[in-house]
């Protein structure tokens, strides 16, 4: 019986998370135009476009390709079914922050095998960047993970956000605000926005991963950027700004996160590669760094 | 007094001493070996934690007492190099590169010489006893003239630990008087509060030797040498069981720096285990940062290998219990999946010829088994959940958090993410992208070698989901080291300091999401396969190029960027100090000869000095 009830409540939570992210880049899509003086499509826009999608005829290029998209899809799905969403909190005693992230990784391994599987170099070059870009943020938000695990003595998703409760003054980002702003840099990393875009920098490497993607495979991959936002997103409200009371509350407080990057996504030219690698290894890791120290000191 | 732990030492010295007549035989001599390997495992099952087994020898007029001791380390130790070596020595049956059965043969006899022995004569001589057979193994790679020149190198790092440890064992016997490794430890610590840099004097020569052995930085310039011109089917062992001799001697003396409660500490953790604790963490680093720019990938692998076991001597240096458990699990976990990976290798080197990342691509079509145990093989590594691999690296960045050393948890993260990259990068340029023409006929290892790969890749999963199966004998070690282990709850958790992780949990998820995933998969509209050059080219045709599969496949330069991160360092050249030394030594070594050839009293001038400071020594001792 608990078994089908977690199960019930693991769809659920994979369908909102799905739909909450497909409504995000629609919203972001309207916003990105209208800071460009343009009219932008509708915010429902995504939803449209993932059916049409998946009911069009596509190539593939084999099976590794067809497996690959699917785990970049699923993997991330599984990971969603571990974060606390606001009330909704389906494994609480399972919500490690760092099983969390690695497990995110298997989804971005099955994406590459799929793209690069095609036997397209401009997707493999897309993938090699996006790797490097990772070994870029992943070092200041290392330090943001030793400050929290530190400063809440947990490193259960949950129980940091039940150390943030009681109001505005509890939150992380008030306490750790150096760590706050390495992560937020380090979560632009992540969404792969801008400046960080070079992984799907569509005028040089013909949009990198997407290359050879077209019909249901571009819809899987936009499924899996649509989980991604969701749960990047959703870990830094975790970590920073106290959960939710509620779900919704959740939501409107990861949307403000990604309001943000949408911001400075839509205004900045890109980095070439290494310039953001150094970029994160200065200012970011700095920054978590004299966080760390406090926290420790 | 046991006997049958002297048949663990004596089986495969006799299974050594038959393949050796049968060795022009290659299939009996493949059987044998393979036989010995699961008669000595059997043997191994009567082996029981606090069995012993002693004799005396009488040598020039000195009773040596040569004892055979099975701890809880020890047996673990055993399970998992034994159990790996027979998985490879069936593999090997269908191998055909040139190792050598009885050698391998005699590495296991000293493997198991070596866990057991708690003499230092024995200990040493077992030592040896590895370190030659080794180096004799390593001769017989693909590339006769970069082999030898590797195994020469090889060598020479063995000697130099060899005689550090001589040094140490005798300095140890004239304190001491006895060659007992457990007495000689007491002893230590019993002085260590009075005389310290004494003791860290002695423990450094052993533990150079140890680091030597495991490819520790400064000492890991043979790693990447010996690994990539070994014969193929020699370096999973090599690899997988060998690197753990230094993690296990490492393990014995570890206990001395907490025995002293008012030794000056660093974070908690004493002075000496933090210097330590740093050169686990450099290696880690160096050996990702290095991985990620070779080309030959057996190179990258070995540079893989020493970078893990960076992450276990980090980790058993701190010596507190999460530390010494996540040390010991990863240690299980690297040989599991590195094991694994090498054995892979060994499957795509045989059928593509190369083991040139840049010359490979496309493979999977013609090598499923092997493909999808290399990618269970890389998840592992990576440290993805529910594979094995994960649980051991979340309970060494637990243990550094625990401890507050951030900039050694800042950079051990740094070598997980660029451990993703070279792994990634190995996997794409063997397995995926453009098939040359060059592999069209490329068939799949024999069956023999599909059973090893899918038994592995079982075992990866298995260990990954079941942790408790390893972290109950682990829990045992620590335990039997005066620490307090952690709880072990059911087999499928992984207890640590911040939180619990239930690993059949994240499989279940990952099962229900990749139904999900598979069925939105097949409910979506259909798709056709097309060939592999039917590839997006800006509208441009790919023959008007001359593009082939061989040009339109991206693996050579694969991190160029990275590269230009990473400059300043690379001007440092380990390597350089060592060839210097040698250089040196070979300058002094033919001014010394000058001497003896040039003239005949001269040399008669120093036999005699020789002899009188000789009879001196030997009057004051």
């Amino acid at each position: 019986m608990i078994v089908l009830l977690k199960l019930i409540q693991g769809i659920g939570a994979g369908a909102l998370s799905i739909s909450i992210g497909l409504l995000f880049v629609g919203i972001g899509r309207k916003i990105t135009a209208r800071i460009h003086r343009r009219y932008g499509p509708p915010f429902v826009q995504n939803f449209i476009d993932l059916f049409k999608l998946l009911s069009k005829k596509s190539i593939s290029h084999g099976f590794t390709f067809d497996l690959g998209l699917i785990a970049g899809f699923s993997a991330l799905l599984a990971a969603v079914v571990f974060l606390p969403m606001g009330q909704i909190n389906i494994f609480p005693h399972n919500s490690s922050l760092i099983m969390i992230l690695y497990l995110m990784t298997m989804a971005y391994l099955g994406m590459a095998m799929g793209v690069s599987s095609s036997g397209n170099p401009n997707a493999t070059v897309g993938i090699a960047r996006a790797l490097t870009l990772t070994m870029g943020y992943e070092v200041p938000f290392a330090a943001v993970i030793f400050s929290v695990y530190l400063f809440a003595h947990t490193g259960s998703l949950t129980n940091i956000v039940a150390a943030q409760s009681g109001g505005f003054m509890n939150w992380n980002l008030v306490k750790l605000p150096f760590g706050f702003v390495a992560a937020e840099i380090a979560l632009q990393g992540m969404l792969g926005e801008a400046p960080f875009d070079m992984a799907i920098a569509p005028a040089e490497i013909a949009s990198g991963p997407m290359v050879e993607m077209g019909g249901k495979y571009l819809g899987f991959g936009m499924l899996q950027h649509s989980i991604g936002l969701f749960l990047e997103t959703g870990i830094m409200v975790d970590l920073f700004l106290g959960g939710g009371s509620n779900v919704w509350i959740f939501v409107i407080k990861q949307f403000e996160l990604y309001f943000l990057a949408l911001l400075v996504n839509a205004i900045f030219p890109r980095f070439k590669i290494e310039d953001g690698v150094s970029f994160m290894w200065k200012v970011p890791l700095l920054l978590g760094i004299v966080q760390a120290l406090i926290v420790v000191l | 007094m046991n006997t049958n732990l002297i048949w663990l030492v004596a089986m495969p010295l006799i299974g050594s001493a038959v393949t050796a007549v049968v060795v022009r035989y290659k299939f009996l001599d493949r059987l044998i070996t393979f036989l010995t390997f699961a008669t000595t495992l059997f043997v191994l099952f009567l082996a029981h934690v606090g069995q012993s087994y002693s004799w005396t020898l009488k040598f020039l007029g000195t009773t040596l007492n040569l004892t055979l001791n099975v701890s809880h380390l020890s047996i673990f130790m055993l399970y998992i190099s034994i159990a790996f070596g027979t998985v490879l020595a069936f593999y090997s049956l269908i191998d055909n590169s040139r190792m050598k059965g009885f050698l391998l043969l005699l590495v296991l006899a000293a493997n198991n010489w070596i866990f057991m022995s708690n003499d230092m004569i024995g200990f040493f001589f077992a030592w040896e006893l590895m370190g030659w057979a080794s180096v004799v193994s390593v001769l017989g790679g693909r590339e006769k003239e970069k082999s030898r020149h590797a195994a020469l190198y090889y060598a020479m790092m063995s000697v130099a630990g060899s005689y550090s440890m001589l040094f140490g064992i005798f300095i140890l016997w004239r304190l001491t008087g006895t060659f007992s490794i457990s007495a000689n430890i007491a002893y230590l610590s019993s002085i260590i509060g009075g005389h310290p840099w004494w003791v860290l004097g002695i423990v450094s020569l052993f533990f150079m030797t140890f680091m030597i052995k495991s490819g520790i930085f400064p000492f890991h310039t043979w790693v990447p040498l010996a690994y990539a011109y070994s014969p193929d089917a020699f370096t999973p062992f090599l690899s997988a069981a060998m690197s753990k001799y230094g993690v296990y001697g490492m393990l014995l003396f570890l206990p001395l720096g907490l025995l002293e409660k008012g030794f000056p500490t660093a974070f908690g953790v004493p002075w000496t285990n933090y210097i330590f604790l740093w050169f686990g963490v450099i290696t880690a680093v160096v050996g990702t940062v290095l991985s990620i720019f070779q080309d030959d990938v057996k190179k990258l692998f070995a540079y893989s290998s020493l970078s893990n076991l960076g992450y276990v001597v980090a980790a058993i240096a701190l010596f507190t219990p999460v530390g010494i458990t996540a040390g010991i699990y990863h240690a299980f976990n690297h040989l599991l999946f590195e094991g694994a990976l090498f054995i892979t290798l060994l499957a795509v080197i045989s059928r593509s010829g190369t083991s040139k990342l840049s010359e490979m691509g496309g493979l999977w079509k013609k090598m499923p088994i092997t493909f999808f145990t290399f990618f269970v093989g890389i998840a592992s590594a990576a440290g993805i959940p529910p594979f094995n691999g994960f649980g051991s690296k979340w309970l060494v960045y637990q243990a550094m958090i625990k401890q507050h050393l951030i900039f050694a948890t800042i950079l051990l993260f740094l070598a997980s993410t660029g451990a993703f990259m070279y792994l990634f990068k190995a996997f794409h340029s063997i397995f995926l992208g453009q098939l040359s023409h060059d592999y069209e006929r490329v068939k799949e290892v024999p069956i023999v070698g599909q059973i090893v790969e899918a038994f592995l890749m079982i075992a990866m999963i298995f260990f990954g989901v079941q942790p408790g199966y390893i972290l109950k004998p682990i829990g045992a070690i620590v335990k039997s080291m005066g620490l307090k282990p952690l709880p072990v709850m059911a087999n499928g958790y992984v207890a640590g300091m911040f939180s619990n992780v239930y690993m059949p949990l994240i499989g279940w998820s990952l099962v229900v999401s990749f139904i999900f995933g598979f069925i939105l998969f097949y409910v979506s509209a259909e798709h056709k396969n097309v060939s592999q050059t039917d590839n997006y080219t800006a509208g441009q045709i790919p023959e008007d190029w001359g593009l082939t599969p061989e040009t339109y496949q991206f693996s050579w330069n694969f991190y160029q960027p990275v590269e230009k991160l990473f400059v300043p360092f690379f001007r440092i050249k380990i390597d350089g100090f060592f060839r210097g030394i040698g250089d040196w030594t070979k300058a002094t070594g033919s001014a010394i000869k000058e001497i003896f050839v040039g003239n005949a009293q001269m040399y008669a001038f120093f036999a005699i000095v020789g002899l009188i400071i000789f009879v001196i020594a030997g009057w004051m001792a």
